[in-house]
């Protein structure tokens, strides 16, 4: 799976979400689909994929609406950084730190990009945009994630069996 | 390419810092860049380029979307909700009309020596070519821009005839107009029953709240919102929605009332922005005396699908209905 499916789909799911079709939600927040593949990314194939899917994920999401370019982008950043935290072992199960750095990376998303839309002059209510988004979003995230993580797993088998073969020669 | 996981147990190499921090800075050059209106023609390009993509999306995904909401259900009652939804949207402009115009008869009768208002309004008709349902944005593109005279602050309606929203930012081929369910948006509102004054705020649940409404009012669900007029940004008397729920106790300050757009903001394809509406001016007069407002917005608006019209010219009504 290379990083070209990986843009088209991130472009695809920035459209349907966008368009207003239907993604799963939770209290009225929906889940951040284009953050969940770009930490899945990260966290299962490698970070500086992860970032190029960021930066297209980003300006289709800027690209499709009316605040400034770069936004989201600079939002989806700290997520690629909490992708490569795989390795930390902090938890036992994979799965389990897959939904805590998914709590994490959408608290940051939310946190930076309630920042720069206030900086640019487009301030939601940032108590407003926690409690009714940031939150919800982030317990919906860390529920879709584990599914997410587990179908890139299986898709990337190619690419772990190079990364043991990798190891086996080291 | 394969990367290696480091002694620290992460992934995240030189290499990869290295790429983040150009990343980060091209992302905030572009901020900047953009925000001081460097980057219009970028934006542009950037909407002519996703909207048709963002048109085949939806148009592959809607089939699978309709199917799973009216699981069940015939196509002839679709067909005949969206046509019930469009006449009781075009009714209630119309009850909205004439109560106003009932309002303000009854409210200036012993004044006939005033000069009756001109119903001059000009629409410009539009097609949808992007939305933007995002979390803390509720927008859409229209396909008349700069090019087209469209303005910033102008005010988009309905096919029926309500509010959907203003323009918020223009560029050469396209305009992007903030919905009045926008968590920014705060519109100057009036109930019909009972004139009472208040604030429309949009949520991020694509409804809205009407607030700061007098202490002791009863509003009752079902009520007309209409724009109030107040500091310009609106002309008054355009319906906005209906309030569904009202809510809070005898000991609360502010009644908490939910109110509903008029018009459907997720299935809207064509709408008309009121060209001749200056914001931030003296709202125009509407007199009692004005007996030519029996045209709605929808016959400025061609019938045709967005991808099969034409670009019609801006039109000359008389009246839209309020």
């Amino acid at each position: 799976m290379s990083v070209i499916v990986g843009v088209a789909w991130i472009v695809f799911a920035v459209m349907w979400q966008t368009a207003g079709l239907p993604v799963p939600g939770l209290f009225g927040a929906r889940a951040d689909v284009a953050l969940l593949i770009v930490l899945a990314w990260s966290y299962v194939r490698s970070p500086e994929d992860a970032l190029v899917l960021a930066f297209a994920g980003g300006m289709a999401l800027d690209g499709l609406s009316s605040h400034a370019l770069g936004i989201s982008v600079l939002a989806l950043l700290p997520t690629v950084v909490l992708g490569t935290l795989r390795g930390a072992r902090v938890l036992d199960t994979d799965w389990m730190m897959t939904m805590v750095l998914a709590v994490l990376a959408t608290l940051s998303y939310h946190a930076i990009l309630v920042a720069l839309l206030a900086m640019t002059g487009n301030a939601p209510a940032p108590v407003d945009a926690f409690a009714r988004n940031g939150l919800p979003a982030a317990l919906m995230n860390a529920m879709l994630i584990p599914p997410l993580y587990l179908a890139l797993l299986v898709g990337s088998l190619d690419m772990r069996i190079q990364r043991r073969q990798i190891r086996t020669n080291d | 390419m394969i990367p290696r996981r480091t002694g620290n147990g992460t992934a995240f190499g030189s290499r990869a810092a290295t790429r983040l921090l150009i990343v980060g800075s091209l992302s905030f050059f572009t901020l900047l860049a953009s925000s001081l209106g460097f980057l219009a023609p970028v934006q542009n390009s950037l909407l002519l380029v996703l909207s048709p993509l963002q048109a085949a999306v939806v148009g592959v995904a809607n089939p699978v979307d309709d199917f799973f909401d009216h699981f069940g259900q015939s196509g002839e009652i679709q067909t005949e909700n969206a046509q019930l939804r469009a006449e009781n949207e075009q009714l209630n402009v119309q009850l909205a009309a004439l109560r106003e115009k009932e309002a303000l008869f009854n409210s200036l009768s012993n004044v006939l020596d005033l000069k009756a208002g001109g119903s001059d309004d000009r629409l410009l008709p539009a097609s949808v070519v992007a939305r933007s349902s995002q979390r803390y944005q509720h927008a859409i593109a229209i396909d008349r821009g700069q090019r087209d005279g469209i303005a910033s602050g102008m005010v988009v309606l309905a096919p029926g005839g309500s509010v959907i929203g203003r323009v918020s930012a223009v560029l050469a081929d396209f305009a992007w107009v903030t919905l009045i369910t926008d968590p920014s948006s705060r519109i100057p509102a009036l109930v019909q029953d009972g004139r009472f004054d208040g604030i429309l705020t949009g949520r991020t649940d694509d409804n809205m709240r009407l607030e700061l409404l007098p202490q002791g009012t009863t509003v009752k669900p079902g009520s007309i919102v209409i724009t109030s007029g107040l500091q310009g940004q609106l002309p008054k008397g355009l319906p906005l929605g209906r309030v569904i729920e009202v809510s809070g106790s005898d000991h609360d300050l502010f009644p908490t009332v939910a109110v509903e757009p008029l018009a459907s903001m997720r299935s809207i394809e064509n709408v008309v922005v009121l060209t001749s509406f200056v914001p931030g001016g003296v709202p125009p007069y509407r007199g009692p005396t004005d007996t030519r407002s029996s045209t709605t917005p929808a016959q400025a608006v061609p019938t045709q699908a967005p991808a099969q019209q034409g670009r019609p010219a801006e039109s000359n009504l008389p009246g839209t209905s309020r």
